[in-house]
């Protein structure tokens, strides 16, 4: 047990790093620069081109870890950064290029985007529009339910503290 | 207060409807007769403000238009591990006191979506695309807003022209009571079908983000989560829904990042990867 333990820590440790379970690529929205650290005061490595892929390797609050075509590894703002397009690593092929911009056109990724997998069906409109309902399941919920007391049981045992934030006015 | 001060006046003809009658019976017989909660009731009525119990009794509809198109994920320790975090950020909210309600469909489309009175719903399909607890916090904090706004009992009530705080009296006939359930449904299959407004959408990423900010975890949930989902690809069946019902996540990014300057003194706030990957380990 004593072996397994830490075992098991250093997993779930591992599953923490990476963003996603495989690494994303992205492209750079526009010219920007590669910091050292995660902050926008932090050391500039260099720069990096509008629409250049670069491969994803980590979040850390509103900052990717990246790497680019040439392996220099830093970090971008996530608003400098959109997921998707062609994988990469490294420089712009044509079909990067050609991903890139459908992403920076339209807002999304084109069809080589990563697929899901799926096992069971989906859920589009036309199920919707036919649904019968359901009140069975409806009253299901109840046992499911979290009171209050016991979700903020929940959230202590992760540490999770109370912040006092206001909402955010809305800026056209 | 515009808001009260508008309400005794409409409020006063019904006052003044009683208090006419007063006078032909007496006086206190009708004293106990006036039921000033009733009066309150009728009034709201008919004016079309919906009380809480109506909203909750609407949302349990629209419910059931949801899990009549896709079943419950039978896993119990999932559907309790998402009340928690959902409990946990509804608490947050100005309205804490809702009996929230949370629930996995088994789906593998990749959605959410949020029924009146505190009903939230995610789908299998986007928790497998989820990375961690501080996502799940986002994407349900942005469901918890439209509950609070009350984007679908406003977008229901005006699409299929009902008179939702009228309907629904405990005083109707059973079979007008089956009617306007039955066009009840017929609203919201509508309504999931087609989506709500744009802008609804905008605002509920704004409050979901501040929610799960202010319930402790790391604001860049639910923009991490829209980075995602664009990175899908968009011909995907699983998400034709989601695209066809909301504005493509790059331009809810967009809309969301000149926030960020405001987010950043909370961005080491705890992301739970870890607690997430355990807590959903059933659908991988």
């Amino acid at each position: 047990m004593k072996v397994i333990i830490p075992l098991f820590a250093l997993l779930l440790l591992t599953l923490s790093i990476p963003v996603t379970a495989s690494t994303l690529a992205g492209v750079v929205l526009q010219d920007s620069s590669l910091h050292a650290e995660p902050f926008s005061d932090a050391q500039q490595l260099g720069s990096l081109a509008a629409r250049s892929t670069i491969t994803v390797l980590q979040r850390q609050g509103g900052w990717y870890q990246v790497r680019d075509g040439q392996q220099r590894e830093g970090w971008l703002h996530m608003s400098r950064v959109r997921l998707g397009g062609a994988a990469s690593g490294s420089s712009v092929d044509l079909q990067g290029l050609s991903q890139a911009q459908r992403l920076l056109q339209s807002g999304r990724s084109g069809s080589s985007g990563t697929t899901v997998a799926t096992g069971i069906r989906g859920l589009d409109a036309e199920d919707l529009g036919k649904a019968s309902p359901n009140h069975q399941a409806v009253r299901q919920l109840a046992a499911y339910q979290a009171d209050a007391r016991a979700a903020r049981q929940f959230a202590e045992l992760a540490q999770l503290h109370q912040q006092s934030v206001a909402y955010l006015r809305e800026k056209k | 207060m515009r808001k009260p001060s508008l309400f005794i006046l409409l409020l006063l003809p019904a006052l003044l409807l009683n208090l006419g009658q007063l006078q032909a019976q007496s006086w206190d017989k009708k004293l106990r007769n006036l039921d000033l909660k009733q009066t309150l009731r009728t009034a709201k009525q008919a004016f079309g403000e919906v009380d809480e119990k109506q909203e909750i009794r609407i949302g349990e509809e629209a419910s059931a238009v949801l899990l009549g198109a896709a079943p419950l994920h039978p896993s119990e320790p999932l559907q309790g591990y998402v009340n928690q975090v959902g409990r946990w950020v509804a608490l947050q909210s100005e309205r804490p006191d809702l009996p929230w309600k949370f629930a996995v469909i088994d789906t593998s489309s990749i959605n959410a979506f949020a029924a009146p009175g505190g009903h939230v719903f995610v789908t299998s399909g986007l928790l497998r695309q989820l990375q961690s607890e501080a996502e799940l916090a986002g994407v349900l904090g942005h469901e918890v807003a439209h509950v609070l706004k009350k984007h679908h009992l406003d977008a229901v009530q005006k699409s299929a022209k009902l008179d939702l705080a009228g309907m629904l009296v405990s005083s109707q006939v059973n079979e007008r009571r089956q009617q306007t359930l039955q066009r009840l449904n017929a609203g919201f299959r509508e309504l999931y079908a087609r989506g709500l407004d744009r802008d609804d959408e905008f605002e509920a990423d704004r409050i979901g983000v501040i929610l799960a900010t202010r319930a402790g975890y790391d604001p860049y949930g639910l923009p991490a989560a829209l980075q995602t989902l664009g990175a899908l690809s968009a011909t995907d069946s699983d998400l034709s829904l989601l695209f066809k019902t909301h504005p493509a996540p790059a331009q809810r990014l967009s809309a969301l990042e000149r926030y960020y300057p405001q987010l950043d003194a909370h961005a080491r706030q705890p992301v739970l990867a870890e607690r997430y990957h355990q807590q959903t380990r059933m659908l991988r």
